[in-house]
């Protein structure tokens, strides 16, 4: 019987490992193992109980958070190979790919200084769609090389995703800005 | 400062697993039901309900929360400390809510409507000067809490068993932390604190029985306000974001306006005492409510001691001085919604709970925003009382199949800490879903370094200084290493109460230590306990005493639920060599309760809890494999 500190999280949401994902699935099985482990359950039991209950149950929000999430998905997939991304020092190579991502920046930079705000807001949508085309072909890229178990392409590919992931982020928090403005 | 190294991604932590008597989703409840309340303890008005015959319904009423102090006299509370809280203002503690969680430094500046004196010689908390003493807020809400408790005892016939207590979804560790200690010195069993959108949502859903339903609960109290975007779908209730201000409500309305009744009055007729400023108040107070339901309010005023004067106020002056509020709650709105990724047109419903809500201005406005009709068959005064009066129910496990609803709620602001340069990292980002936990590495900055302080922040802001400190904690016993060798993992955990603990390992040397998050405007160590004994319940206990009872309660558990697992499938998971220290383990545990020694009995519950974590691990396992694998009850699918 595997121990729990060698199961992987789509161990523990009886899942096939893999990129592409059912979130359906994902979603039914995140519940039942809540329903079963959520430390509602165990209220009104002893000190032991509930601290067990606690920790199991925020080890399944920390799988469905993985799961559910492209980047940490993929992230996932990675170290369960024995690959460990560090945030900080890694980054992709690929210089034209850099240099659309400077040119993404540079687009959201004027946004922030575009003194029409509606124009801004319509200028920002503009942007989010470019952004989501290149973030959907990053994904298939992930996907094919994790496929082919070409583990290093997968890499560079997941690289890509987290560049993406934060410049999607920073337009959402850009556009919040132009509401609140409103 | 601790140099933060990144986390690992994804790391799988050591996980403690020792015995969970896992029982099925929806096993009928083979015993009495259990006394089980919720408790929505307001800014204004305190709520006391219970599920009677399935339903939830509230006991007697609500209790104004006020607290009437009175020199070697029992005080008096609710509607009986009314008239005092004009006659004596200073000592009548009025919105003690305000004060919860809160530091010197936050309450140095205490709006004169108050009307009491604080003393903030004391680090820690601070204290109301009163005729019964020194109070601290937590003591205030204690004596609160307990005129709740005697009001449910009697309604039940007995004394209960746990219970639910609400708390704004926006308030940090320290006033969630607060809320705990007045709970247990108001000598209160705690299930959970829930927070009050939820609640509401939860007494909403009952209703509504929805299936998948986006909802938003819109909830400006007297003091508090939150807004929580939630899904509710087939019996899981899940909050999506929330957001608000827990210093916002009623209460700034109350003033402002009361502001401008000073204003209007003759030259020199008027002047701020505790007593004329709590006579405006309730003056205001009145003219607010009246104006909910006519256009215009003839307010004719004499503080005591001041001269007579007359204002007339129209709808439209009132909203003037309410504008300001307004536009900072829907800006909240916005901003909870963008969190959630939701846009106005998907939300199906929304609640709203909290007094506030039935100024027109309010519902005008949050209409407009959502461009929908309001719900308003919820009557926003009880609904968060009677939410949590079912989860009570819920928890208590007093609920039949299928009748249950799971709550997934959030941490409400990020949690993090002081790194370099006087930044914050974030740790547990807000909205992240609760239970958490997240394990982060540290390392030393100098050769030899054996120690390592960290600082707990909580808030949305890049610098520590604009967070709120919730505490600080000194790492010792690191071996000493080259700068930079040294790792150390420290482990934040938010509990379903969204209060945080934090442990921390050296896994080199196997040093573990949890530290106690003692918020940094918490009571001491040790203070509540001292409390508790101090209380006329308890006069006479002895600490020791009541420590053992206690441990030995816990331990008889422990055991008792190691017999059921053991007799249901020890046999067939275990074989004899593994089995032998389980035993041995549990015939020492069971011979220290008998023994009486409190902490020998805390390190036998341990080592049993070590000699059980394979055999625990593995009906994990079993469990969760059985739950995946199907002999679906149809109530999630």
């Amino acid at each position: 019987m595997p121990s729990r500190d060698q199961q992987s999280y789509f161990e523990l949401f009886d899942l096939p490992p893999g990129f592409s994902i059912d979130p359906v699935a994902v979603e039914k099985k995140y519940r039942k193992l809540q329903a079963l482990l959520h430390p509602d359950r165990y209220a009104a039991s002893g000190e032991q109980q509930k601290r067990i209950a606690m920790r199991h149950s925020a080890l399944i929000n920390e799988a469905y958070g993985v799961l559910t999430d492209d980047c940490a998905r993929a992230g996932h997939l990675l170290q369960l190979q024995g690959m460990e991304l560090n945030e900080e020092t890694d980054t992709t190579n690929d210089a034209g790919f850099l240099a659309e991502q400077m040119e993404f920046r540079e687009c959201l930079q004027q946004l922030d200084e575009q003194a029409d705000r509606r124009a801004a807001a319509a200028q920002a949508g503009q942007l989010s769609a470019q952004v989501a085309e290149r973030a959907a072909q990053v994904r298939d890229g992930f996907s094919r090389a994790w496929r082919h178990g070409d583990f290093e392409a997968a890499r560079e590919w997941l690289l890509k995703m987290k560049f993406i992931s934060r410049l999607d982020a920073g337009i959402k928090a850009a556009t919040a800005e132009f509401q609140t403005e409103n | 400062m601790p140099e933060s190294r990144p986390p690992p991604r994804n790391s799988r932590r050591r996980t403690d697993l020792t015995l969970l008597q896992i029982t099925e989703p929806g096993q009928p409840a083979a015993r009495e039901r259990r006394r089980a309340v919720g408790m929505d303890l307001g800014t204004t008005n305190s709520l006391v309900a219970v599920v009677r015959n399935g339903l939830p319904e509230t006991l007697s009423g609500a209790v104004p929360s006020l607290v009437h102090y009175r020199a070697g006299d029992a005080p008096l509370v609710g509607d009986a400390a009314q008239d005092a809280s004009l006659e004596d203002p200073a000592n009548t503690v009025v919105s003690v809510k305000r004060l919860m969680g809160r530091g010197g430094a936050d309450l140095g500046h205490l709006p004169d409507w108050f009307g009491y004196q604080l003393n903030c010689d004391n680090p820690g908390v601070p204290r109301l000067q009163t005729a019964a003493g020194d109070k601290s807020a937590v003591e205030v809400s204690a004596d609160i809490l307990r005129v709740l408790r005697h009001r449910a005892e009697q309604a039940l016939g007995g004394g209960l068993d746990g219970v639910v207590i609400t708390v704004p979804a926006y308030f940090d560790d320290a006033q969630r932390q607060a809320t705990k200690d007045a709970a247990r010195l108001a000598g209160l069993n705690v299930y959970r604190l829930i927070n009050e959108p939820t609640a509401a949502a939860v007494a909403y859903g009952l209703d509504h029985g929805a299936d998948d339903e986006l909802i938003v609960v819109f909830d400006l109290g007297g003091g508090t306000f939150d807004v929580s975007v939630l899904r509710l779908d087939k019996g899981v209730l899940r909050v999506l974001a929330t957001g608000g201000d827990s210093l916002l409500g009623g209460d700034d309305l109350d003033r402002a306006l009361a502001d401008y009744l000073a204003g209007q009055a003759p030259p020199s007729s008027f002047e701020r005492t505790p007593h004329t400023l709590r006579y405006l108040l309730a003056a205001a107070r009145r003219a607010k409510e009246a104006l909910s339901g006519s256009d215009a309010v003839e307010c004719l005023l004499s503080p005591p001691g001041c001269g007579d004067w007359r204002v007339n106020l129209s709808r439209a002056q009132f909203e003037q001085l309410a504008a300001p509020l307004v536009d900072t709650a829907v800006a909240v709105c916005r901003r909870v919604l963008h969190d959630a990724d939701v846009r106005p047109a998907q939300v199906q419903n929304i609640v709203l709970v909290g007094g506030s809500t039935r100024i027109p201005l309010v519902r005008a406005r949050v209409g407009e925003f959502f461009g929908r009709e309001l719900l308003t068959d919820i009557d926003p005064d009880e609904v968060v009382a009677l939410g949590a009066a079912v989860q009570a129910d819920t928890l208590a496990g007093n609920r039949a199949d299928g009748d249950e609803m799971l709550l997934l709620d959030v941490v409400p602001l990020s949690l993090g800490i002081e790194i370099m340069g006087g930044l914050a990292e974030k740790i547990i980002p807000r909205n992240s879903v609760i239970p958490t936990a997240k394990a982060q590495e540290f390392t030393t900055g100098r050769d030899g370094q054996t120690g390592l302080s960290v600082h707990v922040v909580q808030g949305e802001r890049p610098l520590v200084s604009d967070c709120r400190s919730l505490a600080k904690f000194e790492l010792k016993g690191i071996a000493p290493r080259k700068a930079g060798a040294a790792r150390i993992e420290v482990t934040f955990r938010v509990d379903a109460d969204g209060l945080l603990s934090v442990e921390a390992e050296e896994p080199a040397s196997g040093v573990r230590t949890v530290v106690e998050v003692k918020p940094s405007y918490g009571l001491a160590d040790g203070e509540v306990e001292r409390m508790i004994l101090d209380s006329a319940a308890h006069a006479g206990e002895d600490m020791q005493l009541r420590k053992l009872r206690e441990q030995q309660v816990e331990g008889a558990r422990v055991v008792e639920a190691l017999a059921a697992a053991l007799a249901e499938d020890g046999d067939t998971l275990l074989d004899e060599s593994e089995r032998a220290p389980i035993l041995d383990a549990r015939r020492r545990l069971e011979s220290e309760i008998e023994r009486g020694d409190a902490d020998s009995i805390h390190t036998a519950i341990g080592h049993l809890e070590t000699c059980s974590e394979t055999y625990v691990a593995r009906r994990m396992n079993l469990g969760i494999r059985k739950a995946l694998a199907g002999h679906d009850t149809g109530e999630f699918e």
